[in-house]
C-alpha cells in the first residue's frame, strides 16, 4: 500500500534502524476524562511522629484498630517518611504541635481524617507508643498515573509512589501492549489516510480528511476500509456540507456492508452499489476502491475490535459513532477544536473512555516525524513543538 | 400548545412501534416543519443495515433530504402518518433550509452522535420522550445542544445561572413527552429479544439492543436475564422518584414538576412554551429567553434526570473547589 504514497513521502535514503524508529513518529495516549478531572484531588490524613524503632509496632497497631484504613486506599502513599523526606508544609504542620524537632522520629500516616478522630487514635496508640502528637496534612487522593506525576506530588504533598496503575483509564500494561502492536505500522496507515484525504480534496469531493480502518489478526494487520471526507460530493455549499459524509461515518458504512454480506451469504446479495440518499458509504476514490472489501468469509459484528486511523480528531458525532461501532483502537494526527475524543482541551468530552458509556477504547494522538513536518506536509498544524501540542487544536473551520 | 407536542410524539411512537414489529430497537422519530407539517419520519435501522450508526435521526434526515420518497409508515391503528406534501418539489438547498426550521420529535433522547448530527445540520428544536443516562447527548451524559456540550461538566454553576452565550447551532431541548410509553416500548423489545442475538458471540448477546436500550432498562434489569425469565414490567417510575434522598432544594423542584404533570409532561415544558411565545413577541430578547430556557431545563435535569449522579458531581465540584 505504501507504494501509492509516493506523493506524500519525500525521497529518503535508507537509514539505520535507530533513525527508522524515530521516523515512525510518536504515539501519545490521550488523557481520559476522569484523569483530567481528578487532577490534584486531595484528602486530609492524620499524621503522627513515632520513634524509628517503634515504626513497625505502630503500623501493626494501626492496622488492628483500623483495618483497611477505614476503606480508603492509601496504597499509593509512602506510609512512613523521614523528616528530610517531607516538604516544608508537612514540617511546619509538625512544628506547630511539636516545638522540639526530634530527628529520631519518623512520620507515619495514621489514618484518613474521614475514617477516625484524632482522639480515638491518641487513646488507642499512646499506651503502647508513648505520648504522640497528631497533625493533619493533605495528600493525593488517588494514585498517580505517571512517574512524573508521582514526583510532583511527592514534592508538593507527601511521598507518593507510582505503581504502574491508572485508576482513571486503561491499565498501563494494556496500553503498552497495544502500543507495541501498532507502533510498527502506524505510520503506514496514517500515510494512507493522508493520501486518501488529499485525493478527496483534489477531486473536490470533500475536505482533506481521511481514515483507514485496519483489522489485526494474530499480529498481522490489513486495511479493510479506506475513506475520505465526501461532504461536498453532490452537495451544495456553503454550509457544513453533508454531515453524514464525514470520513469516519463513510468508512463505518463500508464495513457494515462487508459485515452484512458475511451474515447474509447466500441470501440477499444484491446490495446496491449506488449511494442511497445522503449516505456516502460507497467507494468513490481510487484508494477507496482499492481497499474496498466486496467479499469476506468472516462474520463480524459492527466494527468490533478494529482499529481506525484518522488524519484529524473525529468530531463529536464521529467519535460517538466510533464508540457505537465498538472499535478497539483509534489513532489521529491533528487535534480539532470540534473533536470529541480529547478530554484535555477543546470540548473536553473524552468520548473514547468515559465510565457512563457502555464501550471504551484506546486512543492515541500520533505525531508525525519532524522530517515530514519540515517539508510542510501538514499545513493544519499550528505548532510543531511537542510541549505546545496539548494546547493547540487545529483551527481549521470544519468538523472532522 | 402541549397537545400538539403530544400528537407529534404519538406519531413518533408509532414509528417506534413499526421498528418493534420489524425487530429493530423501537426508537422512532418525526421531523415537523411549522409550515409543511410532518416532513419526514425515521426509525432505528441498526439491525437491518448492520451499521451501529443508523439511528432513527439519521434515517429521518436522510429521508427529508433525499429526493426519493420515504416509505410511508402506518400508525398503530393502520392509518398512514400524513406527510406534508408541499415541500416535495424542493431541491436540496431548499430542503436543507426546511430542515433548519424543523422540530424533531423522538421517543428516546438522541444519543451523543445524533445530538451532534442535529447540531451540525442545524435543527431548531428537539422534543424527546425517555431520557438516556448511558449515552444521551441532550442532557443524559452531555449537553450537546448548548455550546456543543463544552459546559456539561466544567461549568455547571455558571450554566445554571444562565450566564452563557448562545452559540450558532444551539437548539432547544425538552424531554419527558410520553416518556412512559417510550420506555414500555423498549421493554417490549427487551422481552421479545433481538432476533439477531444468536449470531453473536455470547459476550455480545443482544448487542444492538444493548446499544440502544440498556440505559433505559437498568431500572428493571441490572443484569441481562435469560429470555424466558424476562417479564414485561408495565410500571414506570415517575420522574424524580429515585431522587428521594436528594437535597431539599432539589426536592422542591421535583415537587413542582410532579405537582402538575398531565400525561408525563412537565410544567417546565409549558413554561417553556410561554417563553417561546414571549420570544416571538419581543424579538430582541432572544438571548435572555434562551438563557432562562437553559436555566429551566438545567433545573429540571438536575432535579429529575440525573438525580444521584448530579448530586455526586456537585459534591465532586465542591471538593474541587475546596482544593482551589
Amino acid at each position: 500500500m505504501t507504494d501509492n504514497n509516493g506523493n506524500l513521502q519525500h525521497a529518503e535514503p535508507c537509514k539505520p534502524t535507530e533513525e527508522c524508529a524515530i521516523n515512525r513518529g510518536s504515539l501519545s495516549f490521550l488523557k481520559t476524562k476522569l484523569e483530567t478531572r481528578a487532577g490534584d484531588n486531595v484528602m486530609s490524613v492524620h499524621v503522627t511522629a513515632v520513634p524509628v524503632k517503634l515504626a513497625s509496632t505502630a503500623i501493626g497497631l494501626i492496622r488492628t484498630i483500623l483495618p483497611n484504613d477505614g476503606g480508603i486506599d492509601l496504597q499509593h502513599l509512602r506510609r512512613f517518611a523521614k523528616y528530610h523526606e517531607v516538604n516544608d508544609h508537612v514540617r511546619s504542620a509538625y512544628a506547630k504541635v511539636a516545638p522540639r524537632n526530634d530527628g529520631q522520629k519518623v512520620f507515619v500516616i495514621a489514618a484518613p481524617i474521614t475514617s477516625t478522630t484524632r482522639k480515638f487514635l491518641a487513646d488507642s496508640l499512646s499506651p503502647t507508643l508513648g505520648n504522640l502528637v497528631f497533625f493533619s496534612i493533605d495528600v493525593p487522593l488517588q494514585a498517580p498515573t505517571s512517574q512524573e506525576q508521582a514526583a510532583v506530588w511527592s514534592s508538593r504533598w507527601w511521598p507518593t509512589v507510582y505503581k504502574k496503575s491508572n485508576p482513571f483509564g486503561p491499565h498501563p500494561s494494556i496500553m503498552a501492549r497495544a502500543e507495541e502492536d501498532i507502533e510498527g505500522d502506524v505510520r503506514k496507515w496514517m500515510d494512507l489516510a493522508a493520501e486518501v484525504a488529499q485525493q478527496s480534496k483534489a477531486a473536490g469531493f470533500g475536505e482533506a480528511v481521511g481514515v483507514v480502518i485496519v483489522e489485526r489478526i494474530n499480529g498481522v494487520s490489513r486495511p479493510v476500509a479506506v475513506a475520505a471526507d465526501a461532504r461536498w460530493l453532490n452537495w451544495p455549499s456553503p454550509g457544513p456540507g453533508n454531515v453524514s459524509a464525514h470520513a469516519a461515518l463513510r468508512a463505518i458504512d463500508m464495513i457494515s456492508q462487508w459485515v452484512r454480506r458475511s451474515h447474509e451469504a447466500g441470501e440477499n446479495q444484491n446490495i446496491t452499489t449506488q449511494n442511497v440518499g445522503i449516505f456516502r458509504g460507497k467507494p468513490c476514490l481510487p484508494l477507496e476502491h482499492e481497499h474496498y472489501r466486496a467479499q469476506t468469509n468472516q462474520t463480524g459484528y459492527l466494527c468490533h475490535d478494529l482499529e481506525i486511523y484518522c488524519t484529524h480528531e473525529p468530531c463529536v458525532m464521529c467519535s460517538m459513532a466510533i464508540v457505537h461501532s465498538r472499535f478497539g483502537r483509534v489513532v489521529f494526527e491533528h487535534r480539532m477544536h470540534t473533536g470529541g475524543l480529547c478530554a484535555d482541551g477543546g470540548l473536553g468530552h473524552g468520548l473514547f473512555w468515559r465510565k457512563e458509556l457502555n464501550w471504551q477504547l484506546l486512543a492515541w494522538q500520533w505525531t508525525r516525524p519532524t522530517s515530514d513536518i519540515e517539508i510542510g506536509f501538514d499545513q493544519l498544524r499550528i505548532s510543531d513543538n511537542k510541549t505546545g501540542r496539548d494546547e493547540v487544536s487545529s483551527r481549521a473551520d470544519f468538523n472532522a | 400548545m402541549a397537545s400538539i407536542h403530544l400528537t407529534h410524539m404519538r406519531s413518533a411512537l408509532s414509528m417506534a412501534q413499526h421498528a418493534l414489529n420489524t425487530n429493530e430497537t423501537p426508537v422512532g422519530c418525526i421531523l415537523v416543519h411549522p409550515v409543511h407539517g410532518i416532513v419526514s419520519t425515521g426509525q432505528n435501522a441498526t439491525n437491518e443495515t448492520y451499521n451501529g450508526t443508523m439511528h432513527a435521526e439519521f434515517i429521518a434526515i436522510n429521508s427529508l433530504l433525499s429526493s426519493c420518497p420515504c416509505t410511508l409508515p402506518k400508525t398503530q391503528d393502520g392509518a398512514e402518518i400524513p406527510l406534508g406534501t408541499s415541500f416535495k418539489g424542493l431541491d436540496l438547498p431548499e430542503r436543507l433550509k426546511v430542515l433548519k426550521q424543523c422540530s424533531l420529535y423522538v421517543t428516546v433522547e438522541p444519543c451523543i452522535m445524533c445530538a451532534s448530527l442535529l447540531r451540525q445540520f442545524g435543527i431548531a428544536d428537539v422534543y424527546f420522550g425517555a431520557s438516556n443516562e448511558k449515552f444521551g447527548g441532550t442532557g443524559g451524559v452531555l449537553d450537546i445542544q448548548s455550546s456543543n456540550g463544552i459546559f456539561t461538566d466544567s461549568d455547571r454553576e455558571k450554566k445554571r445561572q444562565g450566564k452563557r452565550e448562545v452559540l450558532v447551532g444551539d437548539y432547544g431541548v425538552s424531554g419527558g413527552w410520553l416518556r412512559e410509553e417510550a420506555i414500555l416500548m423498549l421493554r417490549r423489545f427487551y422481552v421479545q429479544e433481538n432476533g439477531r442475538g444468536e449470531f453473536f458471540p455470547s459476550s455480545f448477546r443482544s448487542p444492538l439492543m444493548d446499544d440502544e436500550v440498556w440505559g433505559l432498562m437498568y431500572e428493571t434489569a441490572p443484569e441481562p436475564r435469560a429470555k424466558k425469565e424476562r417479564v414485561l414490567k408495565l410500571e414506570v417510575k415517575p420522574l424524580g422518584e429515585k431522587d428521594k434522598m436528594s437535597a431539599s432544594t432539589e426536592k422542591l423542584v421535583v415537587e413542582e414538576v410532579l405537582s402538575d404533570r398531565p400525561n408525563g409532561v412537565e410544567p417546565t415544558i409549558m413554561s417553556r412554551e410561554k417563553l417561546r411565545a414571549e420570544r416571538k413577541h419581543s424579538g430582541g430578547r432572544q438571548g435572555v429567553d434562551k438563557g432562562l430556557q437553559v436555566k429551566k431545563s438545567r433545573q429540571l435535569k438536575d432535579a429529575t434526570e440525573s438525580g444521584i449522579n448530579g448530586r455526586l458531581e456537585r459534591q465532586q465540584n465542591e471538593n474541587l473547589k475546596d482544593v482551589d
